[in-house]
């Protein structure tokens, strides 16, 4: 008997396509941390320059207060107000934008636990990878925690969910409430 | 101008926040999970507002709401929970727990300050 066909008689063999798979999964799970620990210095610097904006701001409005009764005629007034409202539109769309860093990293850790969860199921040596269940659990817990209609609709375009638990995408639409609203109770 | 407690576990979101009260003038205070703010809540006078993010490590931020609303000092006190969650089930959980409002990160903050004006007497 070949050592092909031991394994096949003991069953080992049929676990090592699952064992490379979990070890593929591990191994993209560690290029997405490595990836966002890369990113964290360069975005630390890019934080500080945005306190930089806002600490340049208040010195401006401390040396220029408002003038309501400034004649608009005038245009050096004119220009020091245009710049400073200017640099506080700046600030506040580099506030907004630099917000997308932490939900994306928010978005990769989400599918670092997906990843690993899926892993840890394939390696197990009880492994219920022939069990659609576990696989649904996983999708489920993934699905809940992603934040946006559009990445909800990637995940269901790609990894279709079981039947009867399909959410069309108007109502997983409807059931989440759009980025930057505001709602008071 | 208001004093705040601003809650997340995100250094960067912290900063963000906090850039964004100080240039309407407001004084700004922050603390990283619930736990440390509710520490924080019980030790100083009581602040303005506080604006939370919801998950959170030791405490997250409903949890803190419901603590907070026990505090005779912050019964009246707007908890605004600024988070990416944005799902009715986890707002109507915020709505029971005692918060005011519910903004959805990324925020504008033109209308984070128009809604503190709003909520802030």
């Amino acid at each position: 008997m070949t050592p092909e066909q031991e394994g096949h008689e003991t069953g080992a063999w049929d676990l090592r396509p699952h064992v490379d798979g979990a070890q593929a999964l591990a191994a993209a799970v560690a290029q997405i941390e490595l990836a966002v620990r890369e990113a964290y210095a360069p975005v630390e610097r890019l934080g500080l320059l945005i306190d930089c904006m806002a600490e340049t701001l208040r010195d401006l409005r401390t040396t220029n207060p408002p003038k309501p009764d400034a004649d608009p005629d005038l245009a050096a007034s004119g220009e020091v107000d245009w710049s400073i409202d200017r640099l506080q539109k700046d600030l506040y769309v580099s506030v907004t934008q630099l917000q997308f860093y932490d939900r994306m990293v928010q978005h990769l850790a989400h599918v670092q636990d997906y990843l690993t969860s899926v892993a840890n199921e394939l390696a197990s040596p009880a492994a219920t990878a022939g069990e659609r269940d576990i696989w649904d659990e996983f999708r489920a817990r993934l699905r809940m925690r992603l934040i946006s209609a559009a990445q909800r609709e990637l995940l269901d375009t790609i990894l279709v969910p079981a039947a009867g638990t399909h959410i069309a995408s108007n109502t997983a639409r409807a059931e989440h409430a759009s980025q930057g609203s505001v709602e008071l109770f | 101008m208001a004093r705040i407690l601003a809650v997340d576990d995100s250094p960067s979101m912290r900063k963000m926040v906090g850039v964004t009260l100080a240039s309407a003038g407001h004084e700004v205070l922050s603390a990283s999970d619930g736990r440390e703010a509710l520490e924080l809540a019980k030790s100083e006078r009581a602040v303005d507002l506080v604006i939370t993010d919801v998950n959170m490590p030791n405490m997250d931020g409903i949890t803190l709401v419901r603590e907070l609303r026990l505090l005779p000092q912050y019964r009246g006190v707007p908890l605004l929970v600024l988070t990416t969650e944005a799902s009715t089930e986890k707002k109507m959980e915020g709505k029971a727990a005692g918060a005011t409002g519910w903004v959805v990160k990324p925020f504008s903050p033109e209308r984070l300050l128009a809604t503190i004006a709003k909520i802030v007497a």
